[in-house]
């Protein structure tokens, strides 16, 4: 996470600023790399922050900063050890509130992830709803996300990672094979309203990802978890680029490509008019007619001709079935 | 030579020092009081009528109300009338976390994953900001057994201006196509609640030619909102994302098609899978709230299914597969 930190903009760091205060006030001393590891910023970011916030306070009526109405903290501490400690504070001491969005983004994404919750925990999810509603500064606005069903029971996985055991279920492939899979589970992600496990094919020994609603027998594995491999050793790709990938390329509408930007397509040709030539990668082309059914009439396969077959024999074979 | 933007002071410390002034005056502070004492503003500010210095005043209010910071504002009796004497403030009720609102390691986990989702999505920095705050509590996630990575979408071009307007209760203007149609209509509305539904998008807004609330989907919105210039719509506070979520529910429990699916097929297990859906054998019977998302779904399955009823939903179906065979067949010359 810390590898792609955002650069900080003047509300993230006023933010920072207004969090730091309580969290110095309630901790003591703090080392500068405590810091940046429990705020997710950079070390050089920090110092920074704290010497603004060194320097800021409360104005006299004639516009000067008198030193007992100034924020103090231990310099030689800050300077000789990298610790900062908080040594006067003035105007503000507690944590702010959330903003009327903020809240809101919070209550969204907890409500799109709940379907992971256990079902003995559920009665949880509503405290902690309202506990945001009323941290906020203004009634959180009104988004809402409806949560992603989790097509398989979590709790055996959850199980399996707490024996340190592999778990193993039927798996229909993209092809339409059936396989059989033995699997170290490592992380869920949710893409959309899509849930994935990835994991560690002991079958295929390589890591691999899995639709949760292509699963079916999910159970607990007397196969031992043999990768060392944790969540956050995995690539932020879903599905892993490999050289045998298939570059297939579509002629779309320029207005159509946000619809298509979880498959990151790479624009390859621009015109006629607003239709752009975009190029996506598959592991297999059984999944292009499937692709092309996402905007019916709005693309083209231009490339290569056996994906253009493909995708008009399969129409057919699709027409002469919807024909009762 | 008082450009407000000729000042050396950070944005950050600028806004930061208001929020100090603010909160420790108890009568609050005059405008002229805060240009002429808070850094930032005191540096460039010379005693005359500075429009520049105003308009950076005004957007450093909205910007930190947008922070969740609030600054009140306050007209002492003998005062009323003259703006000048206006004078704003932050009260500690409306700055500092409520002592009640703690969170417990389980639930720090489950707010860090809440504001992960939102990271290749529109309200990531807000997201961010919470997160930032609830740190402040000094408490730490606990480990949770798996790993789990969320990933909100909001590709819909019409997103991020349409959260806006809901946010500050805008009114905006775009082309709707509705299915079946071949010609846009141009819609005015305010929204009252955005809400994904099994994966779309949703604005329920006040449509100021119907008089009326209406439902959008978003990804028939076909052109770039546009912001109605000066206009604001002030509506009653409701819950208005929950009766959105009603209404598709209810939609969805009354609208029934069915479905004969290959046995074994992709469609049939990824179908039996999803929400909504009664098996009896090969044939499924699935709720829907709109036909035409249905037909897009339904048809990416190609021939491992057969739609039986209702007719609008096999009309739908199939023109979808003549659609793609009119552009396939025709540029192949």
């Amino acid at each position: 996470m810390s590898a792609q930190r955002p650069r900080l903009e003047a509300a993230d760091r006023v933010t920072l600023l207004m969090s730091f205060v309580p969290y110095l006030i309630d901790q003591g001393p703090v080392s500068v790399d405590q810091l940046s590891a429990h705020f997710d910023i950079s070390p050089e970011q920090v110092i920074e922050l704290v010497e603004l916030l060194a320097l800021s306070g409360v104005p006299g009526a004639d516009g000067m900063y008198q030193h007992q109405e100034l924020f103090d903290i231990n310099w030689d501490l800050f300077e000789q050890e990298r610790t900062v400690e908080l040594w006067n504070h003035v105007a503000v001491d507690a944590t702010p509130r959330f903003s009327s969005r903020e809240a809101a983004a919070l209550v969204a994404g907890v409500q799109y992830i709940s379907g992971i919750i256990p079902d003995s925990d559920k009665h949880l999810l509503d405290t902690l709803l309202a506990k945001i509603a009323e941290g906020a500064s203004a009634q959180p606005e009104n988004i809402l996300i409806s949560p992603a069903r989790v097509p398989v029971d979590i709790d055996v996985v959850r199980h399996a990672v707490r024996s340190d055991l592999s778990i193993t279920f039927r798996y229909l492939n993209s092809r339409g094979e059936r396989l059989q899979r033995a699997v170290d589970p490592i992380r869920l992600d949710l893409v959309g309203q899509t849930w994935y496990l990835r994991g560690w094919c002991h079958e295929r020994s390589a890591l691999r990802t899995f639709r949760l609603d292509r699963m079916s027998e999910l159970s607990v594995s007397d196969a031992a978890r043999v990768t060392t491999l944790t969540a956050s050793d995995l690539p932020a790709e879903l599905f892993d680029v490999s050289p045998s990938d298939i570059d297939v390329q579509f002629q779309i509408s320029k207005n159509a490509l946000a619809f298509l930007a979880p498959y990151k397509p790479r624009i390859v040709a621009a015109g006629p008019g607003d239709e752009v030539t975009i190029s996506v990668q598959f592991a297999d082309l059984s999944a292009v007619p499937g692709f092309v059914m996402q905007l019916p009439g709005a693309m083209r396969v231009v490339s290569p001709p056996e994906a253009h077959d493909l995708v008009i024999s399969w129409v057919n074979r699709s027409l002469a079935t919807s024909t009762p | 030579m008082s450009r407000a933007g000729a000042s050396q002071v950070k944005k950050e410390d600028r806004l930061f020092s208001l929020i100090l002034a603010l909160v420790s005056s108890r009568e609050g502070l005059t405008k002229s009081e805060i240009l002429h004492t808070v850094r930032g503003y005191s540096d460039v500010y010379d005693f005359t009528v500075n429009p520049a210095l105003d308009k950076m005043f005004e957007r450093d209010k909205s910007e930190l109300r947008s922070m969740g910071v609030i600054i009140d504002t306050l007209e002492l009796a003998e005062e009323e009338g003259e703006t000048h004497n206006i004078r704003y403030s932050i009260s500690r009720k409306n700055y500092d976390l409520p002592s009640t609102v703690q969170f417990s390691p389980e639930e720090l986990t489950l707010l860090n994953l809440a504001a992960t989702a939102w990271r290749e999505a529109s309200l990531s920095a807000d997201s961010r900001h919470a997160l930032t705050k609830i740190k402040s509590l000094g408490i730490s996630a606990n480990d949770p057994l798996i790993g789990v990575a969320p990933h909100i979408r909001t590709n819909d071009v019409a997103f991020e201006v349409l959260e806006d307007a809901l946010n500050n209760e805008l009114i905006v203007t775009f082309s709707y196509l509705k299915p079946g149609q071949t010609i846009p209509n141009l819609r005015t509305v305010s929204p009252l609640a955005m809400l994904n539904w099994r994966g779309q998008w949703y604005v329920l807004a006040h449509d100021f030619d119907a008089d009326a609330q209406r439902t959008f989907l978003l990804r028939r919105i076909v052109s770039e909102p546009k912001r109605i210039a000066q206009k604001t719509y002030s509506r009653p506070p409701a819950p208005y994302a929950q009766q959105l979520q009603e209404e598709l529910e209810s939609r969805t429990r009354e609208n029934r098609a069915r479905v004969e699916v290959v046995p074994g097929s992709d469609a049939s297990l990824r179908l039996c899978a999803a929400a909504d859906v009664v098996t009896s054998g090969t044939v499924l019977d699935i709720g829907f709230s709109d036909v035409e998302l249905l037909a897009d779904e339904l048809s990416s399955y190609g021939d491992q299914l057969t739609v039986l009823s209702p007719t609008e939903l096999i009309s739908a179906v199939h023109n979808r597969f003549r659609a793609v065979l009119a552009v396939h067949e025709g540029g192949k010359q």
